[in-house]
């Protein structure tokens, strides 16, 4: 296992992944830190946690990107959430988990992922609009 | 040595520098307690120390692959049933740092955790034979590609009943024409190594590998080098060399 070299490229293959998801309606790749309007349905790689030194000499680091969709705008009503519950569902086609989980090591970016957990299936607003929404928690090695 | 955070435990095992993949490492060293208690003995207890022995136990994160990684050179070191040469040392592995140098023999080995966690794995291994105290004569990160000396290293006089143990282990080998590199160990009375003496020289060396060399006492010299010689076309070696007192 290998440490993990280059944000920027887990960041980017991370989104990039996302991007994939063809729906319809198909997921945009949205930049940190997002702002002003955003074009739904999009996908963003928001914070991160590090916990440093999971083997000696530098060997593994964990990884904790915090990832956020926003499915529609809330003025969508339940067509918003309709759309949301196909993203969440790891079963669907339109899976997050499923199209992040495809390529395990990103490309070559990191040596192991694993989308670990959705939550915070909420209203989120960005500017002067409300999306609903929710996270992903991925962890990479 | 003040206190430190144990963040870069360097191991070497045989061919194998397995630092990167291991996080927890427990060397235990014992004494046999010999009873030598006799109806002179006042009603107390004596004692005498028998027979010495140690243990390394090892976690880490379970890799596999090639001859460098856990699972590879664990698996061969227990299925081949013999022991290995084993260098531990507590910091970086730089020239000077304080090791401990032995061969160990894995007597078990564990894999498993559960669904979505990294796969960890445990290593209980015995030491065969005696356990050198001393220093890194060459560190396992600079790569050599030409015949050279190392840097001298105050590891000590070996006395009387005492042997010098020296440990090599080459790590990574590129180049093609058979890349081949031979290390010696030289002891001086300085660090000048103004007439060095040749106290032990290792098999030369072609593969992914391990070897330990002894050398009896009494020697007066305290300063000790690596030196070696490579050849080959492009050869590049990556190897450490380890010398401990026992």
């Amino acid at each position: 296992m290998g440490s993990l070299t280059d944000i920027t490229a887990v960041r980017t293959a991370l989104a990039a992944a996302a991007g994939t998801i063809t729906g319809p309606p198909a997921l945009r790749v949205q930049h940190w830190p997002v702002v002003g309007t955003i074009s739904t349905p999009a996908f963003a790689v928001h914070d991160m946690i590090t916990d440093f030194d999971l083997a000696m000499g530098r060997g593994a680091d964990d990884w904790l990107f915090e990832c956020r969709l926003y499915a529609a705008n809330l003025g969508d009503g339940r067509t918003a959430s309709d759309l949301l519950d196909k993203f969440l569902n790891p079963k669907s086609a339109m899976s997050i988990k499923t199209a992040l989980e495809v390529d395990r090591t990103l490309g070559g970016t990191c040596s192991a992922l694993r989308v670990e957990r959705i939550h915070g299936y909420a209203v989120y607003t960005v500017g002067a609009d409300s999306y609903l929404g929710a996270r992903f928690d991925v962890r990479v090695y | 040595m003040a206190g430190f955070a144990l963040t870069d435990v360097r191991l070497y095992v045989a061919g194998a520098d397995l630092t990167g993949q291991t996080n927890k490492v427990d060397f235990e060293g014992t004494l046999n307690d010999e009873d030598k208690t006799t109806f002179g003995s006042q009603g107390w207890v004596e004692r005498v120390g028998g027979l010495r022995s140690a243990k390394v136990d090892v976690d880490g994160l379970w890799w596999a692959g090639d001859a460098g990684q856990p699972d590879d050179r664990i698996w061969a070191d227990l299925t081949g049933g013999t022991s290995v040469p084993m260098t531990l040392c507590g910091t970086s592995g730089a020239v000077g740092t304080p090791c401990y140098v032995t061969k160990a023999l894995d007597l078990s080995y564990k894999i498993g955790t559960k669904v979505g966690a990294l796969l960890p794995f445990s290593v209980n291994t015995m030491t065969d034979g005696p356990v050198g105290d001393g220093n890194i004569l060459h560190p396992q990160g600079t790569a050599r590609t030409t015949t050279g000396n190392g840097t001298a290293v105050q590891v000590g006089a070996v006395l009387t009943g005492q042997r010098m143990y020296l440990g090599l282990h080459v790590l990574s080998i590129a180049g093609t024409g058979t890349p081949t590199i031979t290390v010696a160990v030289q002891s001086n009375v300085d660090n000048t190594f103004g007439a060095p003496t040749t106290r032990a020289t290792f098999t030369a060396a072609t593969a992914l590998g391990g070897q330990l060399l002894s050398v009896a006492g009494p020697i007066t010299d305290t300063w000790w080098r690596a030196t070696w010689t490579i050849s080959g076309t492009t050869p590049s070696f990556l190897f450490a060399v380890s010398a401990g007192i026992a």
